[in-house]
């Protein structure tokens, strides 16, 4: 008997269930779910199981190393809050593209080879675009097509690099592949997108924040952190990845900062939380690599605790920007202390899981004397704390009073919350389990006094400048440029530029062939000897002399009038005969040639 | 619980409480720099103080680019692309 199953199934399959249930048999089925889901993975053995034989190719569902279990244990572990923080939902909609999403997200993990990790990629895609389109609201459902499109040209970038690859190794086989060449190159694109590194990176801001409130809390986990595993596993040490990235943590402070939308904010934090990661991906040291992991784990963990929070804030207020909120600590405060639990972790105080994950990709730079990138982290370390660890919870549950007063949330997204909030505390105060799951042994120590002063000296001076400028943080009813610009504006002005020229002439070339000839050839037709000898006469001989030319426009005026069948003139043997050696001429020629 | 702590410190002699404490704790996290054992990466980062003057300096740094860009260029109505 079969003791386990490729963990993708699970959810999938579970997913197909989730609509025939009701009411309390299905929240006790969602919750049940992932439990399951835990419990088959510790029953995972090393290696590739599960694989296939296609095409001369293996298909592998369930390959299981050193990289691949701290990203399917945070996957399922997110599954079962985000199911906890659905639970009130009346229609399955949601749940359903959640575990599809979910699922999809594992098989990427799991898959051994390139073609079943393609898709699983594409299921995600369509998954989570259920997610966003499901708010039904007018922008959800533009910035969802917006989404997929986006997505739809990453996929094909990814096929058509793995395709190449696949004919140049000759293997399936997804392990190192490294930049290098034209195929690697679009692998690398394809991944990169789904990493939302600028400026493939619009996409996360622009739709992330039109989901609905429970699909923004999936949405924040898995694609990015998807594209943080294949990187990790494809591209690891790559140069041009921790330069990215280093630029990614910098670009998605600069845009939360600007932003006034609560989940907008929190958006373009994941953009520079991943950077962290993927930068740690590029210095490929054992160090950098588990930091990389471990920061992706306790990323899902505080960003979905995050978004909760934001999301129960909608839930209850129905609003979502900065300006409209503020004051909400007097009627939340469990929300407010909960948030505020998932904002001390994304700054990396000491004693949550910021801390005892990204500090080892700093360090790592450290190590590594990479003295610009080591310096961009210090710089995006103080960043973080400065746009998603004070300015979300401050503007959002402080600053001045909205004059709302909403009730808490209900009680199973508190549940959510609190279990989330527990583990990124847990992960902070005692990380070795979680070190543990880590690709390479870890004997990295980040509570030392050297570390946690001086990373309380960044939080509490970042805090110093965050009340000492904050007439300048005060938000402003604007939305900012990024490059979704490029599809949303530039794309749509360029073609309406050209289009109408584009339109005339298309129409031209279509009337000329489907028009302008066939009533020439059917005109010819009417008369075919008459008309080439009328036609050969005014070339060679009308014009010589004036009366062939006075003769030859009667003719012509005749023919414009009557139709070329009506001008029926007798015909000399001679010319019949020199008609007759013209086609036999042209068809040795032709016969020669071809 | 949560809540009668919230109510408790929610007044404006308490707030000013806190904000002295946080005042002195910038003062004592630079002062125990003095005492803990230092390994920095780089020489020119081993200075007492040097993760306090980063954190400020680069908050100020990122608040003046991110308006700058977002006035000049980045920011526009909120119908921009209705």
């Amino acid at each position: 008997m079969i003791s386990y199953l490729p963990p993708a199934l699970i959810f999938i399959l579970g997913a197909a269930l989730i609509p025939l249930l009701q009411g309390r048999t299905r929240q006790v089925y969602v919750v049940f779910l992932p439990l399951l889901g835990l419990l088959n993975l510790m029953a995972l053995p090393e290696g590739a199981t599960w694989v296939f034989n296609f095409m001369n190719y293996e298909l592998i569902l369930c390959r299981v190393d050193n990289l691949t279990m701290v990203f399917a244990y945070i996957f399922v572990i997110m599954t079962l809050a985000g199911a906890i923080f659905a639970l009130h939902l009346k229609q399955p909609g949601e749940l359903v593209a959640g575990f599809l999403y979910a699922g999809s997200s594992l098989g990427v993990v799991f898959a051994g080879d390139l073609f079943s990790l393609f898709i699983y990629w594409e299921v995600m895609a369509l998954a989570s675009v259920m997610l966003i389109i499901a708010r039904k609201t007018k922008g959800a459902s533009a910035a969802g097509g917006r989404y997929i499109m986006v997505h739809l040209f990453g996929g094909l970038l990814l096929f058509a690099g793995i395709v190449m690859h696949i004919t140049e190794t000759g293997s399936m086989a997804f392990d190192f592949i490294g930049l290098s060449g034209l195929a690697s190159s679009l692998i690398l694109a394809g991944f990169a997108l789904n990493a939302a590194i600028p400026p493939l990176s619009a996409w996360l801001s622009d739709a992330y924040p039109e989901s609905t409130v429970v699909g923004t809390v999936f949405l924040s986990a898995f694609t990015t952190k998807t594209a943080v595993y294949v990187l990790a596993r494809g591209f690891p040490g790559t140069e041009l990845l921790m330069w990215a990235g280093a630029i990614m943590t910098l670009y998605g402070i600069v845009y939360a900062i600007l932003e006034n939308d609560m989940r907008r904010v929190l958006a373009y934090s994941i953009i520079n939380q991943v950077g962290f990661m993927i930068t740690g991906i590029g210095i490929g040291t054992a160090l950098a690599l588990n930091g990389a992991a471990s920061h992706a784990f306790a990323h899902i963990l505080y960003k979905a605790l995050l978004m909760m929070s934001a999301g129960a804030v909608l839930y209850m207020t129905g609003k979502s920007k900065c300006t409209e909120l503020g004051g909400l600590y007097k009627s939340m405060p469990i929300t407010m202390i909960l948030c505020c639990v998932g904002a001390a972790s994304i700054s990396s105080f000491p004693l949550t899981g910021g801390f005892t994950t990204k500090s080892m990709i700093v360090s790592a730079a450290g190590y590594e004397h990479f003295t610009a990138i080591w310096l961009i982290l210090m710089v995006a370390s103080a960043g973080v704390f400065l746009h998603a660890g004070i300015k979300f919870p401050y503007f959002v549950f402080f600053a001045k009073d909205s004059g709302l007063r909403p009730k808490e949330p209900p009680l199973n997204m508190l549940v959510a919350m609190g279990f989330l909030a527990f583990l990124c505390i847990a992960v902070g105060v005692y990380p070795q389990p979680l070190y543990a799951l880590l690709p390479y042994p870890v004997d990295y120590v980040a509570y030392t006094g050297d570390h946690v002063v001086g990373q309380l000296q960044i939080l509490f001076f970042s805090a110093l400048a965050f009340f000492m400028l904050l007439k300048w943080l005060k938000r402003t009813e604007t939305i900012s440029l990024d490059t979704d610009w490029v599809y949303r504006r530039a794309l749509p002005a360029l073609l309406s530029l050209i289009g109408p020229p584009a339109a005339t002439m298309s129409n031209r070339v279509g009337v000329f062939f489907i028009e302008t000839i066939p009533k020439a050839l059917v005109w010819f037709g009417q008369n075919p000897t008459g008309i080439t000898k009328v036609a050969l006469y005014r070339t060679f001989i009308a014009g010589r002399t004036r009366t062939s030319k006075a003769a030859s426009d009667r003719e012509l005026a005749l023919i414009r009038k009557n139709g070329p069948s009506l001008v029926l003139r007798p015909w000399s043997i001679g010319s019949a005969i020199a008609f007759v050696t013209l086609f036999l001429g042209l068809y040795l020629i032709f016969y020669y040639l071809f | 619980m949560i809540k009668k702590i919230v109510d408790y410190l929610d007044t404006p002699e308490r707030v000013r409480i806190i904000k002295g404490l946080f005042l002195a704790s910038l003062v004592l996290l630079v002062v125990l720099d003095l005492f803990v054992d230092k390994h920095p990466y780089f020489e020119w980062a081993g200075f007492t103080g040097f993760s306090a003057l980063c954190g400020f300096a680069s908050c100020a740094l990122i608040v003046l680019v991110s308006k700058s860009l977002g006035k000049l260029w980045l920011q526009k109505k909120e119908d921009h692309y209705d």
